[in-house]
């Protein structure tokens, strides 16, 4: 039998009226269905999810065929949620029975509202690489620069990134993480990128006009991460960044972040981000 | 193209950006532009150069900017009897799809997503410049 699902969010969205129609009132035959997909499909899923059409009423068998499912698919690392899409879910509670079941009324509300880890790993990943493509789209049209080349170090030491004499920070936070972007330069190389972007000479001491220009370097790549990522859900909120500068400005995250370097080179010389996130 | 002597009002609470387009506008041989770091005081501009009769031909601004936002300050110009025809770019880091929506709904004349060359600028003003000729 061909059982129809789809995948989403790292969840399988499994549609079902058996439970809710004469049909497998116990949820015997919902089982054999779950029973009957290749457990390929479970790889790098975390949640099953059974939409039922119509009012539920769960019985006591139902539940036992719930909880045979949630057993099952756990040995595949997949959690279990059930949907009622039109009116209210009638469960008839036995024992402990009621921590299985979490009730939604529609995909995108249990999307929002629960606490998924939608493998938050992958997710941060995502981002680190987003934001690199945005940072090498960004550099050659506001730089003017021929080619960029971005590289992306983890940084198992964090008080081993480079030290930086001018730059941009902005904090982040979005449904998978939290954290702070910070886009540094030598005064050297942000003369130079300076000059580029603001189509002029860069002379003399750098004012505090110009140091601006690193902050909206910051929220340019960032605005182009976004407009990729929040198209995936990942609904990414940025402060308006803060300029710094001084003599060799170490940066370094709260313990037990994870920190990020991404290097930028190209003819101007080398450009940091700095990427800390808690998830 | 927009004429040489074009009245130009850019917009942007980033003064490096606002650098950055003033320049970009003095290459393609424009004169005469003003400037504002929020809605609130290009508004005050607008009136200001309409009263010396040297009004204001075309904005160029920024969403995301204090006391007074883009989007506001294009609703404000939009809804006065003397500027609502002005045209209208807003050039931005907030590219998301409702945001364009709201920006197109309240009457933009064109939406640019940061970052943006001189070629793309050039190539919008002068296709606003033909649209306007042709109505």
């Amino acid at each position: 039998m061909l059982i129809k699902f789809k995948k989403e969010n790292s969840c399988i969205i499994f549609q079902s009226d058996l439970l809710s129609s004469a049909k497998d009132p116990d949820g015997k035959e919902l089982f054999n269905n779950i029973k009957s997909i290749n457990t390929v499909e479970f790889k790098n899923q975390s949640w099953l999810v059974i939409l039922l059409p119509e009012t539920a009423t769960l019985n006591s068998p139902a539940l036992s065929s719930l909880c045979r499912i949630a057993s099952y698919i756990s040995e595949y690392g997949l959690s279990l949620s059930l949907i009622v899409q039109e009116g209210p879910l009638n469960v008839i509670l036995k024992n402990n029975m009621k921590d299985i079941l979490k009730p939604f009324l529609s995909v995108e509300e249990f999307y929002v509202n629960n606490k998924i880890d939608f493998n938050k790993e992958q997710k941060v990943n995502e981002f680190v690489a987003t934001l690199k493509e945005s940072a090498e789209m960004s550099f050659k049209v506001l730089l003017e620069v021929q080619s960029v080349e971005c590289r992306v170090t983890v940084l198992r030491d964090p008080f081993n990134a480079p030290a930086i004499q001018v730059g941009a920070m902005a904090g982040i936070l979005s449904t998978y993480f939290n954290g702070n972007i910070v886009m540094g330069f030598s005064n050297d190389v942000f003369r130079k990128a300076m000059g580029r972007f603001l189509q002029m000479e860069v002379t003399g001491e750098i004012s505090n006009e110009i140091k601006d220009g690193a902050a909206e370097l910051l929220n340019v790549v960032i605005g182009q991460t976004k407009i990729k990522l929040n198209e995936k859900s990942y609904n990414i909120k940025q402060v308006i960044p803060s300029v710094i500068t001084g003599d060799n400005i170490e940066v370094f995250p709260m313990m037990k972040k994870k920190f990020i370097q991404i290097s930028c080179f190209s003819e101007l010389g080398e450009i940091l981000i700095l990427v800390s996130v808690n998830n | 193209m927009f004429p040489k002597q074009t009245y130009i009002l850019v917009v942007d609470d980033m003064v490096a950006m606002r650098i950055r387009v003033i320049n970009q506008l003095k290459s393609m041989g424009f004169v005469n532009i003003e400037q504002a770091g929020d809605g609130q005081e290009a508004f005050s501009i607008l009136e200001k150069k309409k009263s010396e009769n040297t009004p204001i031909d075309l904005i160029i601004s920024d969403w995301n900017m204090p006391v007074m936002e883009g989007i506001d300050f294009l609703n404000k110009v939009r809804s006065s009897v003397a500027f609502a025809q002005l045209p209208f770019i807003m050039v931005t880091a907030e590219g998301e799809k409702q945001q364009v929506i709201k920006a197109l709904k309240s009457g933009v004349s064109d939406y640019l997503i940061k970052p943006v060359s001189q070629e793309v600028l050039e190539k919008k003003l002068s296709g606003m410049w033909n649209r306007q000729k042709a109505s």
